[in-house]
């Protein structure tokens, strides 16, 4: 009597004898009974330890002054950042260093920034009377930057040397106001 | 003679292939922000490649067969398949990364916005994955990859201060303004930048497409120990433009045209176009790099006709993944994800990873069965073993790093 | 268990399973995905057939997954078409690759060939 022993017609997630080198089965055997407990158990926890870790990042943490004062020192960093790209972009079209495109581009990409910076910035809840100060000195100045770097692209755009040297010119203003605070938050 | 210039090309196309977003982003980012400090990061991840991608041309011109391909029969389905998901998830992300970086690119070229772009770079390296057979498509972007090299004539010409450099990368710690877990992450991340993962898989996979012999194996060895090498040097070139000219004036890079400032700074509208050639070109290579791989892991691992030598119509499954790759990545881009970002999470990603992808190349590459005498050496299989208890290091710590430090923050 | 061939042993383990079946022109046909055992009574089972049909993958997997796999794929099969088996006489030798002395046998992916005749072959490019 013929019968086609197919092994995969076993029981899923035994393997078959056929699969295993004789000296791996018995082992392979004994450790299966217990592993699916195991493993349900294992996935819960890590389960357990990836929600806890989610939900920390989730729920935003209780604004402290420090906290407030910390995001400041950030924003004025990151601000610093994108107001230098505009005075290089602003120089290397003045010295007819780089073709239109590009300038536009970059200058738009470092405007971009600055707006998402300030905005992170002013969604804060100042927490105590000195970070309420705090936000009256930043918030101007992060106007001002976000200004500038608009009047740099429109002036790009329109390739208005006057209106890229005027935008510059805020620009510096602007770093240097930035520098000032920077000092007396550090 | 024709062996030398079949040897040069190699070469050129080791270097100029090299390079890609990932290497672009982190370089610069990291020079903006920590100067030359991390510098150390490099050549600690280029030996690894190196170590590791010699093992793999190793295996290919020995036994004619593919990475993945020995990866489930070796170590079995189920390690393999959880090889293939992990690999094909952060190649995939790669891919996606590369696509975005070469729309940048090409907005910068055009000011037209870079979401356009994206379908258009897609569709672009469809044509060639479908079309363009394999050796001339590596050596077009290979060779077109060099104008990168801008980097090293520009810092030529930035003359910078090099003790101010050297002691800056002999420091080993951050600078004033930043801190050790921030300075650990982009370790990391630029790591991961170093030692892609898709670069070995596309070799191995490559060498079988050229179908490479015992013979071929002394100009792999070449192109991996000279090649790849000069391509480091590159990264270390973009890093010094960035602490040279970004850094003094506090600019943080966060978009791909800061990363051209430095070379625009220096040698003006030639420049520009050079470098931003080279972006293309780079992030051109790295996507159809990346693509392929994400196919030749999958078809590899269950055995389907693969390769780009075979017509298309003889090998449907293994084209049907890069369509499908490609659909995926462009839906993926045209969610307005920033594609720096996109970039940085798939470095970390990948170095999450690493461990994963080379050890089933050095449990391989150790296996007389398949390569006879040609097996690891004791010398590779010591730095080896170094290198993999680094990579699950690494592994370990990417991504609490990068919870920690919010990615970089 | 073991097999003999001009007195060699070997594990199916390593010598057979998740190999690369390629066929007498070098095209890939399949990985081995299961093994087929054939037992006569009276005799010792006899390894038959290599099955490369993808949903055998499944129990070699994991538990639940795998049990998930197979059976999802072989509802997605035809319910006339058999599992892709090669049988053993076909195969000239298991290592470094499962090498047959025949080509592929036709209709063994079916939706691969349809894939690659009707939707590939229809893009300019395709045949080429």
């Amino acid at each position: 009597m013929l019968e086609t022993f197919a092994p995969c017609a076993r029981a899923p997630g035994r393997p078959s004898a056929a699969t295993l080198p004789p000296s791996a089965a018995p082992s392979r055997a004994r450790l299966l009974i217990r592993a699916p407990g195991l493993t349900r158990a294992f996935v819960l926890a890590l389960g357990l330890v990836l929600a806890v870790l989610a939900l920390t990042g989730c729920v935003a943490p209780t604004p402290t002054a420090d906290s407030h004062r910390d995001a400041a020192e950030q924003t004025v960093v990151d601000l610093l950042s994108a107001v230098a790209t505009g005075i290089l972009v602003a120089d290397a079209h003045r010295r007819d260093l780089a073709l239109g495109p590009y300038l536009e581009t970059t200058a738009g990409d470092a405007e971009e920034a600055a707006r998402s910076i300030a905005d992170t910035f002013g969604v804060l809840q100042p927490p105590t009377p000195e970070a309420d100060l705090l936000r009256a000195r930043l918030t101007p100045l992060c106007d001002d930057a976000v200004n500038a770097l608009a009047d740099l692209r429109i002036a790009l755009n329109r390739d208005d040397a006057e209106g890229v040297a005027e935008a510059a010119r805020l620009l510096a203003h602007s770093s240097d106001a930035l520098t000032l605070l920077q000092g007396e938050l550090s | 003679m024709r062996w030398l210039t079949g040897f040069t090309l190699g070469l050129l196309t080791a270097v100029g292939g090299f390079l890609d977003i990932g290497d672009l982003v982190a370089n610069s980012v990291v020079g903006s922000r920590f100067g030359m400090t991390l510098a150390w990061v490099v050549p600690v991840g280029l030996v690894g490649l190196m170590l590791f991608t010699e093992m793999s041309a190793r295996v290919t011109a020995t036994t004619g067969r593919g990475t993945f391909d020995l990866v489930r029969e070796r170590l079995g389905p189920r390690v393999g398949l959880a090889n293939l998901l992990a690999s094909y998830l952060i190649t995939f992300l790669t891919f996606a990364a590369q696509l975005g970086g070469m729309a940048l690119a090409l907005e910068l070229a055009s000011g037209i916005h870079y979401l356009l772009w994206v379908p258009v770079a897609a569709a672009f390296v469809w044509i060639v994955l479908w079309r363009l057979s394999f050796e001339r498509m590596e050596k077009t972007y290979g060779i077109l990859g060099l104008a990168l090299v801008v980097f090293g004539v520009a810092l030529w010409m930035l003359g910078p201060d090099w003790g101010v450099l050297l002691e800056d990368a002999a420091s080993f710690a951050p600078p004033a303004q930043e801190g050790p877990a921030v300075w650990w992450y982009y370790a990391i991340a630029l790591f991961g930048a170093a030692m892609t993962p898709y670069t070995v898989l596309f070799f191995s996979s490559g060498g079988v497409e050229e179908k490479w012999g015992p013979r071929d194996l002394a100009t792999a060895k070449v192109n991996v120990f000279f090649g790849l090498p000069l391509g480091g040097l590159l990264s270390l070139c973009i890093m010094a433009c960035a602490a040279v000219v970004l850094m003094p004036a506090g600019i943080q890079v966060s978009d791909l045209g800061q990363v051209a400032l430095p070379v625009v700074s220096v040698l003006g509208k030639v420049g520009l176009i050079v470098v931003i050639l080279g972006f293309v070109a780079a992030t051109f290579g790295a996507s159809l790099e990346s693509g392929l791989s994400a196919a030749y892991a999958v078809s590899q691992y269950f055995g389907w006709r693969w390769g780009k030598a075979l017509p298309p119509e003889k090998a449907p499954y293994f084209h049907l993944v890069i369509m499908v790759s490609l659909l995926a990545g462009v839906l993926f881009m045209l969610t307005g994800l920033d594609p720096i970002t996109v970039t940085e999470y798939s470095l970390v990603f990948s170095a999450a990873a690493l461990p994963l992808t080379y050890l089933p190349i050095f449990v391989v590459a150790n296996d007389r069965g398949y390569l006879g005498d040609r097996v690891n050496s004791r010398f590779t299989n010591i730095l080896g073993s170094l290198y993999l208890v680094l990579l699950c290091a690494v592994s370990v710590a990417a991504v609490p790093l990068m919870v920690y430090t919010k990615a970089g923050q | 268990m073991s097999d003999r061939d001009d007195g060699a042993v070997f594990r199916i383990g390593f010598t057979v399973l998740d190999r690369q079946i390629v066929d007498a022109e070098g095209v890939n046909v399949a990985k081995v995905d299961d093994v087929e055992f054939t037992w006569t009574s009276g005799e010792l089972p006899a390894m038959t057939a290599l099955v490369g049909d993808t949903a055998a993958l499944g129990p070699r997997i994991a538990g639940r997954l795998g049990g998930f796999w197979e059976t999802v794929l072989a509802r997605l099969r035809p319910p006339d078409e058999e599992p892709t088996r090669i049988p053993v006489g076909d195969v000239e030798r298991f290592v470094p690759a499962t090498v047959l002395s025949t080509p592929a046998p036709r209709g063994m992916r079916p939706l691969e060939d349809w894939l690659g005749r009707r939707v590939l072959a229809r893009i300019p490019g395709g045949r080429r």
